[in-house]
């Protein structure tokens, strides 16, 4: 459709919307977006969105976030400088992990939780600074 | 010849010089004119400063201050310009010598660093010993406060010169005059000084020398001579009694100087025999404490059972009294009688028929264990001369007083009399190592030289001839008291070269002088043997009982604390933080009370809700004389007896917080220790004790402290079941009942490399008297944070000792039998009982090897040594405090504030003087780091670097402590549990050692061994 | 219309509502003045504010000397008031995490200001830590940062360094939570605001949100994984703290049962918090018609439930204490030994606030009435301060052993520091009341018609939520600044 036309649309109403979105994708008409001040349920199928990904880079982060916290117990506790602290067996990872579960426990929920969201604006192009 | 030749830098020099003097002119800016507008006032209201100037001294000024700001404050270490043989910078040196200051005297070593003293060790070469008091000498060395800098007249400056000739002349006059002189000293037991006052009294015949000592003990020695012929004190070798029936004599304390050494020497248990030591006491004092049996009696009952003992005994039948503990008497009887020559009787009442009395006893005992041959010179005091002499004065007959290191003035019960007499006496010379009362009020002040600046010598028993040499260079213009004596009886040699013909004329006959000033001392041969005369002690014993059955009222006896003996060191902060053993009071003295009494006269103790003990004031009367002094209720103390220490309540010139006490002085009517027909009544008013432990029993948790009797101990298998009495803790394994110390969570780490520091502390051996914690304080540079802290529980003690009280209810099964429910059992369990045993628990940092402080410190600032120790990084630790409350032994210790250069804690560690005590192998903590026992790895660590440059093993027993060589019992043994030698590797093993709170399995490198004592069942 | 729920349930939106009225009640505050009431209360807490930052700086000066600790008492008010706010700081979260797994649409009105709470309360908290050491310059060294020392790292074994971790990622988590929660709201403030000066402001704020359909699908993917990770996490936190002492050797300290019970008891404060602060911001920021009895009931439930764990707790440490039989279980916190003790006082008074008051929520009056609850929120507040005094406090008085055992008596610093961060707290919170979108419209919106009062009244009588359709003239429409406000 070269010669084409936009139609900007106002609704007052999520249903409506919603119901517009169906007929309009049932004509075969593009939508080129839909903004709305609420999160309006089913909308994203409506307008065939493909679902989202970011659910798993949460989890790969997560995984990295255990391993840096592996990594940095075993070479600050074990490797680099092994005290006898305690009595706490320094001289081995696997010994001496139950008191490390915490520390890994918490940089997996880290890892996870900023860089999802940093992950989250840059796709959607949210950031400080940026106009709307 | 001169040359006019002219030298220049450049051409333009040569050829136009002029532009070269504008250039020389530019090169130096011309100076801002300050003083025209900084200096007095109106020229700075005149000032021509434009503003283009003030511009620049802003801008200066702030530049400056600013640089200035960015640097931190710099202090400049001189380097030795030439270098001291005898010195090498780092490495400390020690010197054999002697402590004599009148009432304390050892033998003892000093270790100095860059020629500055900073520790007192005991002589053991010399069976030198240490108390609390001798350690803490060095640090009186240092008090810039009370130590006197030049010579005086009246208060003003004078050079020795000038004073010499004016005393030399008013002495001629007072010669020619025929009026009488009179040298005050204190006990010297110098040789060589009493040959020098001989000599000056040659030189004056109108001298006289009277010898006053504080603490009289006179009595004894008045006895000595009307039985033996001989004015001094015996010697009792308690190693070899087998019963000791003491009266009184706190001969743990400060009893003819105390005897510590030998009696722990005669309580080995592994020997298989203990001495039974019983003690007849109204005051709970240290010996009390340590006795087997302790019986407590009234001082009135104490004479009337010596009494009872002595007719028991020699079969006569002085009339005396029944006292309530007749019976014991008549066990101590057959037991002594039954001891026969090692048996032995002391009494500590201060009257010449009851020291008369008990010597009479032990002459039936025909006991080995006094000694009256080589007996002892360190109290020589005579009240008669001094009460003769007081006469005098306020009669005007003397014209002349010469005092030398004593201070009637605070120290004498009739101070107003001595001080009237003193305005009497035309000339009055104060020859004085520190500022006091008595030196305040004499025309001429002569500093003399602490003991550890001075030569001399000493003999406190007639074996052993100590010497005393300097080992630091004067730090004021001081002379000693010998060098003034033999100036102004004309003779010209110096004192050193005096002592030194002396020594080798007299004593040394032969041998070194040179071994004889190394060694410190030079043990002699006795040549006379003292016999005993045979005129009958009986009269002297019925006045004593006619004299004592007057006694009515209150009965007051008067004692001596370990910490502050007769006050001569009372402005000395370690001696004053350092705790009461028994009490646990520190920065006080107090009236001991019964619990009966005080709460028939309502006094009391209550725990504030900061932890602190206040308590009321009462008013103590004593024929006429008042003091008010508040009240600590002190159970073991006699029914109708209170007890009040001496040597406290020292104010003229002493800081405001170290004017802290009550002066008992002026209750020590005719230098009796017991006053009868006391009155005491209670006054208004709440004090403030400085007490550093609150709850006085075990509280029923006997893991801690684990006692058994001499049978138990010979017959008993210490992990039995039932009657076991060094239980370990088991825990179930497996399902089976096994010893906690054999399983382990996780691999140990190994810990067979290299020394392996283990310190063994037999609580048998530990009389608790102290020497330990004030040596620590030295060796370690603990600060002293004062009265108002130690009172909210911030002494920072690395090692303390701890003092438990036994209770009625002792334990569960005590409780089951009693039926009491389990709340009355636990109140039981914390209230002490009337007349409790007691028990000490020296307690510093355990070294655990599974150290609950390390594991929780964030930053890894505690962490665990190769050799054991548990090693605490100060400047890594960021002051969480978590360690302190994880610990279970409760030895770390936090720095609240700033204690170094701080005027809240204006100490020691506060002035220029003080400081030169410091160790400086030992870092001095800064505020907010937390602090503790190290096991003194500065000294652990030199012991190898030693060993090392003498390219050679660490010797067996070679590592010690300060704690451990301080000790005057050998109760505390350090060494390395690799070395098979070493005494603490057995030690270790040995069938009576624990860990305290083994059921929590820290592992501790510090052992404990079961405190045993000698029932005397079969 | 979103999923159907049945018309008997009560309404979580009062009154007559549109999606209009709801922007409007919502940017009010923000948009209008604040009143005299808010600036009394601004005032009073930023004086004592102020007074807690003098002690603060007082000790920071002196030393930690100038509190009441002593040698066997190594921790008292400093720790207890740690523990007690970050307790508080667990409501929040708790609630926009867990109740959004639960899919509790009640939490919607109240989720905003528990988060604003959670973060306040974890900023005093985090305060404690670090100014009661004895060299809080030096701080940072329990960060595992590279050092000029070399090998020199923090020690991981130490539950201090667990809660360093801990504390931190859940401010941060729950920061970045609350905030991306916001973005749609300040976008809403932002395209409403006629001052140039507030636009600014909030575009700043709202990052740039225009609300497209695929940033709507990610931000609830988002939220959902958030409340995911945010969970375990919340649960995780005062596990840790409780750690601290769970880990320790102290009798009454050393204690499995504290992670579980540690947990309940700070949601049992946190929700008594959330309580005491809506009770006051219903009304100062007239929100009546969004948080209702029915919020308030249902928060009373949760209050209940956990306050029962909590009192389960306190009945087996005392059981444990006495059936051990150990003379050194004898003093615990909760024990004989502590009703009998010198801190019998707190250790009823623990009793009295946290056990006894909370049951009156039994009874529906009570649970259901603004007055009471505010009332036993407080009390609860206070209850939950002195368990934390009572087990550091009183576990600390009575040490291994008796020569150890001592007293605590607090100075006017430990209290003033105390008052400040109270203070500190509620100049925030204002702050935020103020300045913030307290309800979080977006998702309250979508709720609107299944749980508003007015759509549920018309579905009664059959009505569709739909709307006919009404055709808009444009050219009215367009001197609006936005395209997305859809009213």
């Amino acid at each position: 459709m070269g010669s084409s036309k936009v139609i900007h649309a106002f609704y007052n109403d999520d249903e409506v919307l919603l119901d517009a979105v169906k007929t309009v994708k049932a004509a075969h008409h593009h939508i080129e977006e839909v903004f709305c001040p609420f999160p309006v349920h089913g909308l994203d199928k409506a307008m065939g969105l493909a679902p989202t990904r970011i659910a798993i880079t949460a989890f790969m982060y997560g995984i990295t976030g255990l391993s840096v916290a592996i990594w940095m117990t075993n070479y600050m506790m074990i490797q680099d400088w092994p005290q006898d602290i305690g009595g706490k067996p320094s001289f081995s990872w696997f010994e001496n992990m139950p008191a490390f579960v915490p520390i890994m426990f918490e940089l997996t929920v880290f890892f996870a939780a900023h860089l999802m969201v940093i992950t989250f604006y840059m796709r959607s192009k949210i950031w400080p600074f940026r106009k709307a | 010849m001169a040359s006019d030749k002219k030298y220049w830098k450049s051409v333009e020099e040569l050829t136009n010089s002029s532009f070269v003097e504008t250039l020389s002119k530019n090169e130096f800016v011309q100076e801002i004119a300050t003083d025209t507008f900084l200096g007095d006032k109106e020229t700075l209201a005149n000032s021509s400063t434009s503003r283009r100037d003030f511009l620049k001294y802003v801008g200066f000024t702030t530049a400056a201050a600013t640089l200035a700001a960015c640097e931190g404050p710099v202090k400049k270490s001189i380097p030795y310009v030439v270098k001291p043989n005898d010195i090498i910078a780092g490495v400390a040196d020690w010197y054999a010598t002697s402590m004599a200051d009148g009432y304390d005297f050892a033998n003892i070593l000093v270790k100095t660093r860059e020629g500055r003293p900073i520790q007192i060790m005991p002589n053991k070469d010399a069976n030198g010993t240490t108390s609390a008091r001798v350690q803490a000498a060095v640090l009186s060395l240092y008090d810039e406060k009370l130590r006197l800098k030049n010579p005086t007249k009246a208060g003003e400056k004078i050079s020795w010169i000038d004073a010499d000739k004016e005393i030399g002349a008013a002495l001629n006059k007072l010669k020619e005059a025929n009026t009488p002189v009179v040298l005050l000293t204190g006990t010297l037991a110098s040789p060589s000084t009493e040959r020098i006052i001989q000599e000056f009294i040659v030189a004056y015949p109108n001298v006289t020398h009277v010898i006053y000592d504080a603490i009289s003990e006179s009595a004894a020695a008045d006895a000595m001579l009307a039985m033996y012929g001989k004015r001094a004190l015996p010697k009792y070798h308690l190693d070899k009694a087998s019963v000791i029936v003491s009266f009184g004599a706190d001969f743990l304390g400060d009893f003819h100087g105390g005897f510590e050494k030998q009696y722990v020497a005669g309580r080995k248990p592994e020997t298989g025999s203990m001495s039974y030591h019983v003690q007849f006491e109204s005051n709970m004092s240290l010996t009390g404490a340590n006795a087997d049996k302790r019986i407590v009696a009234k001082p009135s009952d104490q004479i009337f059972a010596l009494i009872n003992l002595f007719n028991a005994i020699t079969g006569s039948n002085v009339p005396s009294q029944a006292t309530p503990v007749d019976a014991q008497v008549k066990q101590m009887a057959a037991a002594l009688k039954k001891a026969g020559s090692k048996g032995v009787v002391m009494t500590g009442i201060n009257e010449k028929n009851a020291q008369l009395v008990a010597l009479a006893i032990n002459n039936a005992l025909n006991s080995e264990i006094i000694d009256v041959n080589n007996t002892l010179n360190i109290r020589q005091g005579n009240e008669a001369d001094v009460n003769q002499l007081i006469k005098d004065m306020n009669a005007g007959k003397v014209g002349g007083l010469l005092t030398y290191n004593v201070n009637p003035l605070y120290s004498l019960p009739n101070a107003t009399e001595f001080a009237n007499g003193l305005k009497k006496v035309s000339l009055t010379v104060a020859l004085s190592t520190e500022n006091n009362e008595t030196v305040n009020t004499s025309n001429y002040v002569l500093p003399t030289s602490h003991f550890l600046e001075s030569w001399g010598d000493t003999q406190f028993d007639e074996m052993t001839y100590g010497l005393m040499q300097p080992t630091i260079q004067p730090l004021f213009s001081t002379r000693q008291l010998q060098d003034t004596l033999l100036g102004w009886s004309g003779n010209t040699t110096k004192y050193y070269e005096y002592l030194k013909g002396f020594a080798s004329t007299t004593i040394l006959n032969g041998s070194s002088w040179n071994t004889a000033l190394h060694n410190g001392f030079f043990t002699r041969e006795i040549t006379t043997a003292t016999i005993a005369s045979e005129n009958s002690v009986t009269d002297a014993a019925i006045q004593l009982s006619n004299i004592t059955k007057k006694a009515s009222g209150f009965e007051l006896q008067l004692y001596t604390k370990t910490g502050l003996g007769d006050g001569k060191q009372a402005n000395n902060p370690w001696l004053q933080e350092f705790p009461d053993p028994i009490t646990r009071a520190s920065w006080d003295n107090y009236l001991t009370m019964s619990i009966a009494d005080a709460k028939q006269l309502g006094f009391t103790n209550p725990v504030k809700d900061n932890g602190a003990i206040d308590g009321d004031y009462a008013k103590v009367s004593v024929n006429g004389k008042e003091v008010i002094v508040p009240v600590m209720i002190q159970p073991g103390q006699a029914k109708g007896s209170v007890g009040l220490s001496l040597g406290f309540g020292r104010t003229f010139g002493f800081k405001e917080e170290m004017q802290v006490g009550v002066n008992a002085y002026p209750l020590y009517v005719n230098a009796n220790n017991i006053q009868f027909g006391v009155t005491i009544e209670k006054v208004s008013g709440t004090h403030q004790f400085a007490c550093t432990q609150v709850q006085k029993t075990i509280a029923g948790r006997h893991d801690i402290l684990k006692v058994a009797s001499l049978k138990e101990y010979k017959s008993v298998d210490p992990k039995d079941h039932h009657h076991g009495w060094n239980k370990p803790s088991y825990v179930s394994y497996d399902h089976k009942e096994v010893e906690a110390n054999t399983i382990d969570l996780w691999d140990e780490h190994n810990r067979e490399l290299g020394h392996h520091f283990n310190l063994s502390i037999d609580l048998t051996s530990c009389t608790g008297c102290g020497a330990c914690v004030v040596a620590c304080h030295a060796e370690n540079n603990v600060p002293v944070v004062g009265k108002r802290e130690v009172r909210v529980g911030r002494d920072m003690h690395w090692l303390r000792i701890d003092r438990y009280y036994s209770s009625e209810v002792e334990t569960r099964e005590d409780a089951k039998e009693l039926g009491l429910s389990r709340a009355e059992m636990y109140e039981g369990l914390e209230t002490e009982a009337e007349n409790p045993e007691v028990t000490f628990q020296p307690m510093m940092c355990q070294h655990c090897n599974h150290a609950p402080c390390e594991t929780v410190c964030p930053v890894a600032a505690t962490t665990h040594g190769r050799q054991g120790q548990n090693q605490m990084t100060y400047n890594r630790c960021v002051g969480t405090r978590y360690c302190a409350n994880n610990c279970p032994y409760r030895v770390r210790r936090f720095n609240w504030f700033n204690y170094a250069n701080n005027n809240e804690f204006d100490f020691n560690m506060n002035n220029e003087y003080g400081k030169m005590v410091l160790n400086p192998d030992v870092v001095v903590r800064s505020r907010g780091v937390m602090e503790k026992c190290s096991m003194c790895i500065q000294m652990t660590q030199a012991t190898i670097l030693k060993a090392k440059k003498e390219g050679r093993a660490v010797n067996t027993d070679e590592f010690e402590t300060a704690c451990s060589s301080a000790c005057t019992t050998g109760a505390l043994v350090f060494g390395d549990v690799n070395n098979r030698q070493d005494k603490v590797t057995a030690l270790a093993k040995d069938k009576r050692a624990y860990n305290v709170l083994d059921y929590l399995q820290t592992k501790p490198n510090v052992i404990y061994q079961v405190k045993i004592k000698n029932t005397n069942e079969a | 219309m979103s999923h159907y729920e049945a018309p008997i349930r009560e309404p979580l939106i009062l009154g007559d509502k549109s999606y209009h009225d709801i922007t409007e009640d919502i940017a009010k505050p923000i948009e209008g003045k604040a009143n005299k009431n808010w600036y009394m209360a601004f005032y009073i807490s930023l004086a004592a504010m102020l007074w807690g930052f003098g002690c603060i700086f007082y000790t920071v000066g002196t030393g930690i000397g100038v509190w009441g600790l002593s040698k066997n008492i190594g921790w008292a008010w400093d720790i207890t008031n740690f523990v007690w706010w970050v307790g508080i700081g667990h409501a929040g979260t708790l609630i926009s995490a867990v109740l959004l797994l639960f899919r509790q649409k009640w939490r919607m009105a109240i989720n905003r200001s528990a988060e604003a709470m959670t973060i306040f309360a974890v900023f005093q908290a985090g305060l404690f830590p670090i100014i009661h050491m004895g060299r809080p310059w030096n701080a940072f060294w329990v960060l595992p940062i590279p050092n000029q020392f070399g090998s020199l790292w923090v020690n991981f074994n130490s539950p201090l360094l667990w809660d360093v971790f801990a504390i931190s990622t859940y401010l941060s988590v729950s920061l970045v939570f609350w905030w991306t929660g916001l973005l749609p709201d300040f976008a809403m403030i932002r395209d409403r605001a006629v001052k140039p000066f507030q636009k600014k402001i909030y575009s700043l704020l709202s990052f740039g949100w225009s609300g497209r359909a695929k940033d709507w699908q990610r931000f609830e993917e988002v939220s959902l994984v958030l409340a995911g990770l945010a969970t375990p996490l919340v649960l995780s936190v005062h596990t840790i703290v409780s750690m601290d002492f769970a880990t320790s050797i102290n009798p009454g300290w050393h204690s499995t049962i504290f992670p579980p019970y540690f947990v309940a008891g700070a949601i049992f404060s946190g929700f008594a918090m959330v309580q005491t602060l809506l009770g006051i911001m219903r009304k100062v920021t007239n929100m009546e018609e969004y948080i209702t009895r029915l919020h308030v009931e249902y928060m009373n439930i949760v209050i209940i439930l956990t306050g029962g764990i909590v009192a389960v707790a306190y009945a087996t440490e005392f059981f444990i204490a006495w059936y051990t039989g150990s003379p050194y279980e004898y003093y615990t916190y909760l024990s004989v030994g502590a009703a009998t003790g010198p801190y019998a006082w707190a250790f009823y008074s623990l009793l009295l606030f946290n056990i006894a008051i909370p049951q009156l929520l039994w009874f529906k009056k009570i649970r259901r009435s603004f007055i009471a609850s505010f009332i036993i929120s407080i009390a609860i507040n206070i209850g939950m301060w002195f368990e934390r005094f009572d087990i550091i406090a009183i576990v600390l008085s009575k040490g291994h052993l008796p020569s150890t055992w001592w007293r605590f008596e607090p100075t006017f610093v430990d209290v003033g520091i105390f008052i400040g961060t109270i203070g500190f707290f509620f100049v925030l919170f204002l702050l935020y009341a103020r300045t913030f979108p307290v309800i979080a419209q977006a998702e309250v919106k979508t709720i609107l018609k299944s749980s508003g009062e007015f759509y549920k009244k018309r579905s009664e009588q059959g009505i569709p939520t739909k709307p006919a359709i009404v055709v808009l003239d444009v050219e009215k429409r367009s001197d609006k600044s936005d395209k997305n406000d859809t009213e």
